[in-house]
């Protein structure tokens, strides 16, 4: 099934200014183009950008979470306070492993749990994308997290016992396209981050995948989009996550809200028709949890 | 009368003047407060209201769907769709949002109290919908079904920035 609108010749710019979808990941020789791929697949604006009227990737944008209220980072190339002067390993190390530069963890808002399972490829083709963004000066806002969660120094336990190994190993009898659609879903989407409940530590519950979560991101419910028939969305066609993905709207004609829509706007709609057909393919294939 | 019980007779109806009329403008006051957004005399008729209006424009959008991705969709549905949305999206800040018809307030409510604490802004969400559709509705008359194809996805973001940001689904 084709990308209907771009079937017909309309690039889905549904943000303003918007661009068409780039090519697919692995095409091309620009890592720079590459890149953005990468980073609308990732969804990085959204939490990275305070508003949608405030420097891009600057950070700032407040993420409430049932832990307390974190800030995004700023992730421009500014050398004071950006990701400036940063090598390939540093950034592969941050999304891999969760640790800064100087050997500080990160706190698990920041999806590193999910972006462990990127490629190395990927990571510095998103790099490479980041690097060539404007650099932008605006100092770190800190978070506001109660205790014990606020406490950095338990991190590297919490990292101890819920980072699973990265890269996700083949699955017997599952094609190319269920493959892309779980690394889409499950490393650059990131998607299990909102839709999977977490336990009482913060660590997503992986037995639960996508079943959805009581207290997502500002403590509100996020859908089951697991292959459940009642809870979740398995008796939608794959055409209608497609499109929903594209664009938002739900096979009852409603569309998706509570964040979700952003979600849509800075990336899912970004992506290629074929990126969002096999993303369709592997949900339908997820376990029903919870 | 002597002067003196004159005198204060008044002072205490001085008194009585400026406090009541102290209550009087804390009343107001109080009243101004209150109905900087109006309330509704009957707010879950007003809901009920609500969700059909939005089941209709949610109707009108899978309709028009129908045209835009070639599933024996049509010109003259996507036309009436059009136009239903239109008429829906101006009722919405006018009159389907009173102030006593948010989550808590109403069994079933899916509208979120940053409707009411940041109204303009909801204003201007309702406002893209309403430009949206009129830009629909002339996409509609004009039949390219590109042109009808990138409005129907721009009514579609100003439905989901809307969500996104007022409404909370039950399930």
């Amino acid at each position: 099934m084709a990308s209907w609108l771009l079937r017909l010749g309309v690039p889905l710019a549904l943000a303003a200014g918007g661009v068409a979808p780039s090519m697919a990941q692995t095409a091309g020789d620009d890592p720079v183009k590459r890149g953005e791929y990468i980073f609308d697949a990732a969804g990085c604006l959204g939490c990275h950008t305070e508003s949608k009227e405030a420097p891009r990737l600057a950070g700032g944008r407040a993420l409430k979470t049932p832990f307390g209220t974190f800030y995004g980072p700023n992730i421009t190339p500014d050398p004071e306070t950006g990701i400036g002067g940063w090598t390939d390993e540093d950034f592969i190390r941050a999304l891999r492993e969760g640790r800064s530069p100087d050997g500080t963890a990160y706190f698990p808002v920041f999806p590193y749990t999910s972006f462990r399972h990127l490629t190395d490829q990927d990571l510095r083709d998103l790099k490479a994308y980041l690097d060539a963004q404007p650099a932008v000066s605006k100092p770190n806002r800190p978070h506001d997290v109660s205790p014990p969660f606020g406490w950095r120094f338990l991190l590297p336990a919490w990292q101890a016992l819920f980072l699973e190994d990265g890269g996700l190993s083949p699955e017997p009898g599952r094609d190319a396209q269920w493959e892309r659609g779980r690394y889409l879903v499950q490393a650059a989407g990131h998607c299990g981050e909102c839709h999977s409940p977490r336990n009482f530590l913060g660590a997503m519950d992986h037995g639960r995948m996508l079943a959805g979560s009581a207290d997502g991101p500002e403590g509100k419910p996020v859908p089951n989009i697991t292959s459940d028939s009642e809870k979740g969305i398995g008796n939608w066609s794959p055409g209608e996550i497609a499109f929903m993905l594209e664009i938002g709207m739900m096979p009852d004609g409603d569309f998706v809200g509570g964040g979700m829509n952003e979600v849509v706007e800075n990336s899912t709609s970004r992506l290629t028709a074929e990126d969002r057909e096999a993303i369709a393919a592997y949900l339908l294939t997820v376990p029903p949890g919870g | 009368m002597s002067r003196i019980s004159q005198k204060r007779g008044i002072v205490r109806n001085a008194v009585i003047c400026v406090a009541s009329a102290g209550c009087l403008v804390a009343a107001i006051g109080q009243a101004a407060a209150q109905s900087q957004r109006p309330v509704s005399a009957d707010p879950a008729a007003v809901v009920k209201e609500r969700e059909t209006t939005m089941k209709s424009m949610g109707d009108a959008m899978k309709k028009i769907s129908a045209y835009v991705k070639n599933e024996g969709g049509t010109v003259e549905g996507v036309r009436e769709g059009a136009a239903a949305i239109r008429q829906a999206s101006q009722k919405i800040a006018p009159s389907l949002f009173p102030a006593d018809t948010g989550i808590g307030r109403i069994d079933g409510s899916e509208a979120k109290p940053e409707i009411w604490q940041q109204w303009p802004k909801f204003e201007q969400a309702a406002a893209r919908l309403v430009t949206a559709s009129n830009e629909l509705s002339s996409a509609a008359d004009g039949g390219d079904r590109a042109t009808i194809a990138r409005q129907f996805g721009q009514v579609g973001q100003s439905c989901g920035g809307c969500h996104d940001d007022f409404r909370q689904k039950k399930n």
